[in-house]
């Protein structure tokens, strides 16, 4: 009978964690489940911890203001800390910084330090390097310098400069032919999407290029000169990928307009993963850039 | 003398109006730019972009509604305004793509320009100071019933990058219900354990980054302690994540 009383009592609790309509009760009232139970295993910082003494946190506290600055200072070099350096160890930014930390470094997470948890603070800022832009890396990774029989001798950054700009020169002058050969291929395109009145593959592949066609032949307008200039030409993901700024003339009577686009597109027959953007949207521009992971041979 | 009082005031009411729209400049290394960090580049690195005369950043409000942004640069001879409408409209957009936010958000997500030109327009305070984003669970249990909670996530590094990123999720009325880890073991890959209502509900599985469209986001695949299926997305609205691995 007593067993049976115990079974009675453990089954809901067993039941608790199997069933989704409890799981979807407690995710809208979290107060009704929780009550009660066991702290969460992964918040080891909300165990109590009844025999372990105090930590002294007030000393750091009361440290001298260059020390308290220092330690603002060493959580901004960890990227923990994005207000100013002013001392304040009890601002919000900073018990926040200090919380994430310690939070790294599996400690209790008080938002306060105690003396040995600033003194490693600041060991781990000193030994983080100084995050420099390099501007090597905008680029595409220049081709492997060819090995050194000897020691090279030490050169100055504008000879590392130059030597950059040699190889990046190079990487493009290279690529000229096919990207140019890309661009010129899309304008033919363009061009004979126009004369065919809104047929061929320029527009089944740009559908952007399609709906201002559309736009402009609704108002009468009609298709003039087509220009373009590379804006970007390298390796990517998919194969050689290339954007290209295309300005073309609409003209109606004696007026005559100017609209800029970017067209992207994988090289392919057909052109794969194609989009036509607004020459202002330059972030989207970019962003397709970065989807097809593009390794610029022109920049 | 009354006019030329008038003008002095004037002088000075004007400048208080231009004061009052500017709070502070921008860093590098502000949350927004380390949540963002494709963003961070165009901003502080790429030539193309950081030199623009005129540049904007639009994301949605109150800050935990910043789960997507919106950038944009001169090109031409935009003026300051188109650039900042720019953004704004492509924020607008976006959102808009991904469908409505109301079962993730009680608040109501709006965009607004919130850095112009490398300085701030809305008050620090307002700005995310942590990475957010609408986050549904999937669970099924033994009898084939399946949970979808929905919410908002939050966390103080970037997922896939960080080596460890503890992160914790609130209900839409902003109660915290979840708290877990994701451990990256790979290119923005790794492991992740959930654990809510104070250790009754817990899970661990694997979890992978997806970049570009609909949304950058985290799917993570794992069970339960008896082996029930989890599923968990960071990053897209609840009916984008149902459509999409809702067939739990």
């Amino acid at each position: 009978m007593r067993g049976l009383l115990v079974l009675l009592v453990l089954l809901p609790a067993a039941a608790f964690a199997q069933s989704a309509g409890e799981v979807e009760r407690c995710f809208q009232t979290p107060g009704a489940c929780s009550a009660g139970s066991a702290p969460a295993p992964m918040a080891p910082s909300a165990a109590p911890r009844v025999a372990a003494p105090q930590p002294d946190y007030t000393t750091v506290l009361n440290s001298p203001e260059p020390d308290r600055r220092k330690l603002q200072e060493s959580l901004r070099t960890l990227d923990k800390y994005t207000g100013p350096i002013d001392g304040n160890l009890q601002s919000e930014a900073t018990v926040k910084g200090i919380g994430d930390w310690q939070r790294g470094h599996n400690a209790p997470v008080t938002g306060k330090l105690t003396p040995p948890e600033a003194v490693a603070l600041n060991n781990e800022a000193a030994r983080t390097p100084i995050k420099r832009i390099d501007p090597s890396s905008q680029a595409a990774a220049p081709p492997p310098a060819p090995p050194a029989a000897t020691p090279a001798p030490a050169h100055s950054n504008a000879d590392a400069l130059k030597a950059l700009q040699a190889r990046l020169a190079e990487r493009r002058k290279a690529a000229e032919p096919k990207a140019e050969a890309a661009a010129r291929s899309l304008v033919n395109d363009l061009k004979a999407y126009a004369a065919a009145d809104g047929k061929g593959v320029a527009g089944e592949q740009f559908a952007g290029f399609a709906k201002w066609y559309a736009d402009n032949k609704a108002a009468g307008r009609s298709v003039g000169e087509i220009a373009s200039v590379i804006d970007d030409y390298g390796d990517a993901k998919g194969g050689a990928a290339v954007t290209s700024e295309v300005l073309i003339e609409s003209k109606k009577e004696a007026s005559s307009w100017s609209h800029c686009m970017v067209f992207a597109w994988i090289e392919g027959s057909p052109r794969k993963n194609a989009q036509a953007f607004s020459c202002d949207d330059v972030a989207a521009v970019e962003k397709w850039k970065t989807d097809q992971a593009l390794r610029s041979a022109w920049r | 003398m009354h006019r030329a009082l008038l003008l002095v005031a004037l002088i000075l009411v004007a400048g208080a109006a231009v004061a009052q729209s500017r709070y502070g400049k921008a860093d590098r290394r502000d949350p927004i730019f380390l949540r963002f960090p494709e963003m961070a580049e165009r901003y502080w690195v790429n030539t193309e972009t950081m030199a623009a005369s005129h540049k904007a950043v639009a994301v949605p409000l109150p800050k935990q509604c910043a789960f997507v942004y919106s950038d944009a640069y001169t090109r031409g001879a935009m003026s300051e305004r188109e650039v900042e409408e720019t953004a704004l409209s492509n924020c607008h957009r976006k959102l808009a793509e991904l469908g409505p936010l109301g079962d993730n958000y009680n608040v109501n997500c709006q965009c607004r320009v919130v850095i112009s030109d490398e300085s701030y327009v809305v008050p620090r305070n307002e700005m995310p100071d942590q990475a957010f984003g609408p986050v549904s669970i999937f669970y099924r249990d033994d009898r084939g019933n399946v949970a979808r909670l929905s919410g908002v996530a939050r966390y103080g590094a970037l997922i896939g990058r960080d080596r460890s990123v503890t992160f914790a999720v609130d209900n839409p009325r902003g109660e915290t219900v979840c708290e877990g880890t994701f451990t990256n073991e790979g290119v923005n890959a790794g492991r992740f354990a959930l654990n809510c209502f104070g250790g009754k509900f817990s899970g661990t599985g694997t979890y992978q980054t997806k970049f570009g469209a609909p949304n950058d986001h985290v799917i993570g695949r794992g069970q339960t302690g008896r082996g029930q299926p989890i599923v968990m997305v960071i990053g897209l609205p609840s009916q984008l994540a149902v459509g999409t691995y809702g067939a739990i």
